[in-house]
């Protein structure tokens, strides 16, 4: 055998190779496999949505992970923490290609879609262990945890945590503008920001975003501060009706008196955080304790209660719920429900080590001292948690084409154009035209 | 004779048998997401709702050629972002190239200074503008108000109108380096005797530059050019992570327009529809290009 013909076959063997396992690589994860039971060996695969700090939420989750390995020897599990950037054409490649993960969190709205596409498998078997074992969690969770998500009468997603949205503010400036008793009402919400743009020329009464998603939530804490949302209970477009004109002419009356920013159509959340972090604002819309945590002038900062519109008996917080679940894909659909199990039962280590974005689900845990201690949670836990209502609220169930009014913005655009100078009528029948072009599209 | 007639051809078969791998990985990662996205603009496929998927023939390109008020108006937009930028990028990348080719001390540092905008992750930059941009605690705009130059905050991004001229600014700040590196390598390769015949007949700066640099630098130049507009054509990251596309859908050109209509609107067919408009656009300026280069090269 010559030198070059040696070479050849080495050659071929390599390329052979490499086409058998391209052709390995790509075989795909299979579809639903025969249900197993959670003790058999298993490898699951799991994504948890970026909710805090890169490397802190990595390694807390990390641990909540071994922790579930530790106790179950046979499953395995490699995860990913997967950005929002991008997030819908993620999850949607997935699905469409069957190789979505075994378990997920995401944002409450995905779910509505992704059981109308028969990707999510159900939870019922954890209600119905829970149930069996007696287990006193179904008491611990705060309301719509095990309702929110059901289709058909079958359970699709569980509420893991909440993320309602606020107005935050800075009490010492607020008092030395001669602010001497909390905001109530729109009115005098907006007596208190003239007060404070008199006595701060140079501070951003309201600092608040109406350029990336956070225009859409804005839009919905002044909703819901009025009893109303953006679809009336029978899913016809609201915007145009007299409780949300309401809010929304609030809202342009901040635009016209300076109370916010003229820049404001331009902001993304971190911007409108920024200029309130750098002492250059005194209220601050949409933002968090997570976000304002490093702060120097953290113990001055302040959760205003919820507003109450002119047309609203009391009102409420704007709650943005967020979701676990498990894809029909799975070829492990008991042991994916029994991480989901595992996931809601012990996790509350995880929301404290990680930096979490939301807010946990699980009453008891607002007993520990890092939520107990913390006169900003335990405002958010009075005046948020425990009286919101999800931002598709008043129509009962979360339907499919919600994830697309929220992608598309089309609430939001509301307040973007009101705050570009638009008049409310205006720009509220132009959201109006587009939800309900959005809505037949999936009728 | 004979002996090698069966070696060449085994010869030429173990050739297609190593390249197969190759061309099967092109083929797939290549050449089937472009069929596919071709075919899936002629049917009406919605993810979320396979089960529809059908064949609709030119319904898709009739909607968007014929009444699509929202993809006119991107269009027109695209083409505009597209020719300032590039035309901005090459004023401005002749004139640097023109100033660092002259003898000048730290020529090196400049060239890298010069080059950051167009190293720099489009990521960093852009929150980094969104900063430097904000009408209250903006960089920018606090230098314009100190100096007198404007008395309210200019809404660099809030602004539909200012909005469009500030991501055509910050395009041709990223896109400027590349037009300065390709024209001072042609600058460079002029030989430098036909300045010196030009000066010893009485040439001047500008006569050099208009009789002897331009000519010698034209290939280079629209090769440059094209380059850059099938890139910036085709551009989605330097306006989504800036603007969004807003405010209010004022900086939507045809990248987003494509992203927001398959994803956010589930609409892959008519995404595609409008993909494969841009790709015919792209093909164009493509075949431009290879002609230039082809020019070049002779």
């Amino acid at each position: 055998m010559t030198k070059k013909t040696m070479k050849q076959g080495t050659a071929l063997i390599l390329a052979t190779l490499l086409f058998v396992s391209t052709a390995a690589c790509s075989k795909p994860k299979g579809a639903t496999g025969g249900v197993q039971s959670a003790s058999e060996p298993a490898k699951l695969l799991i994504w948890e949505m970026n909710w805090g700090p890169g490397e802190k939420q990595e390694t807390a989750f990390k641990k909540l992970l071994d922790k579930f390995t530790g106790e179950n020897p046979n499953i395995t599990v490699e995860h990913q923490i997967i950005p929002w950037a991008g997030y819908y054409d993620i999850f949607m490649t997935a699905i469409n290609s069957r190789t979505a993960p075994d378990a997920s969190t995401g944002g409450g709205a995905q779910v509505g879609l992704y059981a109308k596409m028969g990707a999510l498998t159900s939870l019922e078997p954890i209600i119905d262990g829970w149930k069996a074992e007696k287990n006193p969690i179904l008491d611990d969770f705060s309301p719509m945890v095990t309702d929110l998500w059901r289709y058909d009468g079958d359970l699709k997603a569980l509420m893991f945590g909440s993320d309602p949205k606020v107005i935050i503010y800075r009490k010492d400036y607020v008092e030395q503008a001669g602010v001497t008793s909390v905001p109530k009402t729109f009115g005098e919400f907006a007596d208190a920001l003239r007060k404070v743009k008199a006595k701060f020329p140079d501070k951003v009464p309201l600092a608040m975003a109406a350029s990336d998603s956070t225009r859409t939530h804005n839009t919905m804490l002044f909703l819901a501060a009025n009893e109303t949302g953006f679809l009336k209970a029978d899913m016809s477009p609201n915007l145009q009706s007299k409780e949300a004109q309401e809010s929304l002419n609030f809202i342009k009356l901040l635009y016209d008196e300076g109370l916010i920013s003229k820049g404001t159509a331009g902001y993304t959340n971190s911007e409108s955080e920024r200029i309130f972090m750098t002492d250059g604002a005194v209220y601050v819309s949409c933002s968090s304790p997570g976000a304002l945590g490093g702060v120097p002038f953290f113990d001055q900062c302040v959760v205003l209660p919820p507003l109450t519109g002119p047309s609203a008996t009391k009102g409420h917080a704007s709650n943005t719920p967020n979701a676990i679940f498990s894809f029909s894909n799975t070829k492990y659909p008991d042991q994916a429900r029994a991480y989901i199990k595992f996931f809601m039962e012990n996790s509350k280590d995880y929301f404290i080590e990680s930096g979490h974005g939301n807010y946990p689900t699980r009453l008891s845990y607002y007993k520990d001292p890092y939520w107990a201690n913390s006169p900003m949670h335990m405002q958010y836990f009075e005046y948020a948690i425990n009286n919101n209502l999800p931002w598709w609220w008043p129509v009962p169930e979360m339907y499919p084409a919600i994830l697309n009014i929220s992608g598309e913005r089309v609430v939001g655009d509301a307040l973007q154009k009101i705050v570009m100078g638009m008049d409310p009528i205006k720009a509220a029948a132009e959201s109006d035209k587009a939800i309900q072009e959005i809505l037949t599209t999936y009728n | 004779m004979s002996r090698r007639r069966p070696r060449k051809a085994t010869s030429k078969l173990l050739g297609y048998i190593m390249t197969a791998p190759a061309i099967l990985l092109f083929l797939l990662i290549s050449v089937y997401p472009l069929l596919n996205g071709i075919i899936l603009s002629f049917e009406n496929y919605n993810p979320v709702m396979p089960a529809a998927r059908a064949f609709v023939g030119l319904e898709n390109y009739a909607k968007l050629l014929g009444n699509d008020a929202e993809f006119r108006s991107v269009l027109g937009f695209s083409f505009a972002y597209t020719v300032s930028v590039v035309a901005f990028s090459y004023i401005m990348g002749f004139i640097f190239a023109l100033m660092l080719h002259g003898p000048m001390r730290g020529r090196g540092v400049y060239r890298t200074l010069l080059l950051l905008p167009y190293v720099v992750a489009p990521s960093v930059a852009a929150v980094n503008w969104l900063w430097l941009l904000n009408d209250r605690i903006g960089f920018v705009n606090h230098v314009l108000l100190t100096l007198h130059i404007v008395q309210e905050p200019l809404l660099f991004l809030a602004d539909p109108t200012l909005a469009k001229f500030t991501v055509i600014a910050l395009g041709t700040w990223r896109g400027f380096p590349f037009m300065m590196i390709v024209i001072l390598a042609g600058l460079q390769s002029i030989p430098r005797e036909l300045y010196e015949s030009a000066y010893v007949d009485g040439a001047g700066f500008w006569t050099s530059l208009r009789y002897i640099t331009m000519p010698m630098i034209r290939t280079v130049s629209a090769v440059c050019i094209m380059l850059r507009l099938i890139w910036t054509f085709n551009s989605f990251e330097n306006i989504y992570l800036l603007t969004g596309g807003g405010p209010n859908r004022s900086t939507f050109v045809l990248p987003i327009l494509t992203y927001y209509t398959g994803f956010w609107r589930n609409r892959i067919s008519y995404a595609s529809t409008i993909a494969v408009f841009m790709l015919a656009v792209l093909v164009v300026f493509s075949l431009v290009y290879l002609r230039l280069k082809k020019k070049e090269d002779i």
